[in-house]
């Protein structure tokens, strides 16, 4: 069974949460959003070198 | 973004079991009848909302299926279990994230996949943008933060360590915020840092030893 949502005005965020951009991710996103473009948020590499 | 936007935002964190069941929707038992109960995903399509698939890579390949169509043109969702397609609400957005690796182990978007979104790499902040977060976000000494901020960039560069994860933002910020709360400097970066990094006594040590000299 998978998870169950609970959507109710209780739990929605009125303020603005805290985010400070790292590049032009904001600019960006407010075009893929205004074309309704599927966006896609890569994440740090994650580099192993497995000990040996 | 959402905020921004005045978008509601739906956030689904992806993991090996997440199904098109869990997205799409489920019939239910209620009283004596059954009824539709539609998921996050069918609800966001229908109302127009904004749906963020954390770690999309971790689902289950009927996830990957179920959204194809509402990723081109289409824009349509097909409810395979009402046989039924929806249009997609004009407001709703489909946004997704995952930690791309070229280990074995760490989990890919299929090519296929990924050429229906546009894309942006997300690499840690610079030291001084990182340090401003950790400021902002815990109220620490900017002194405090910036010494944070270089134990968790040198912890990421000690990649013959073999850590699966390394130090994020999110850790450095629980650092920030046991230390402003009154927790001791050393301990805070201990329990916030490198425990969750680890469970390797000899890494442990040598983390523990390396933050211990920095801060």
């Amino acid at each position: 069974m998978g998870p169950m949502f609970l959507f109710s005005a209780n739990y929605m965020r009125t303020t603005a949460p805290y985010y400070h951009a790292v590049g032009k991710e904001v600019e960006v996103f407010g075009h893929a959003y205004q074309n309704k473009i599927p966006f896609l948020l890569k994440g740090p590499q994650v580099q192993v070198n497995p000990v040996s | 973004m959402a905020h921004q936007l005045g978008q509601t935002l739906i956030t689904i964190s992806c993991h090996e079991e997440t199904s098109s069941t869990d997205l799409i929707g489920r019939f239910i038992i209620k009283g004596a009848e059954t009824v539709w109960l539609d998921g996050p995903l069918t609800r966001a399509v229908k109302e127009g909302s904004i749906i963020y698939l954390d770690e999309i890579a971790e689902a289950r390949p009927d996830i990957i299926v179920a959204i194809h169509s509402l990723t081109d043109h289409r824009r349509e969702l097909f409810i395979d279990k009402l046989g039924e397609t929806i249009k997609a609400h004009p407001d709703f957005m489909l946004v997704a994230s995952f930690n791309p690796g070229y280990q074995r182990g760490f989990k890919e978007l299929k090519p296929s996949t990924r050429q229906r979104f546009i894309a942006m790499s997300f690499n840690y902040p610079d030291e001084n943008i990182e340090t401003t977060i950790l400021v902002s976000e815990s109220g620490i000494e900017i002194s405090d933060a910036r010494r944070l901020v270089q134990i968790g960039n040198k912890i990421r560069n000690l990649t013959e360590l073999g850590l699966s994860e390394t130090v994020s933002t999110r850790l450095l910020v629980d650092a920030a915020k046991l230390i402003q709360s009154g927790l001791p400097k050393r301990l805070s970066v201990k329990v916030a840092v490198i425990e969750p990094l680890t469970d390797d006594p000899d890494v442990l040590q040598a983390l523990g030893d390396l933050s211990d000299l920095m801060i």
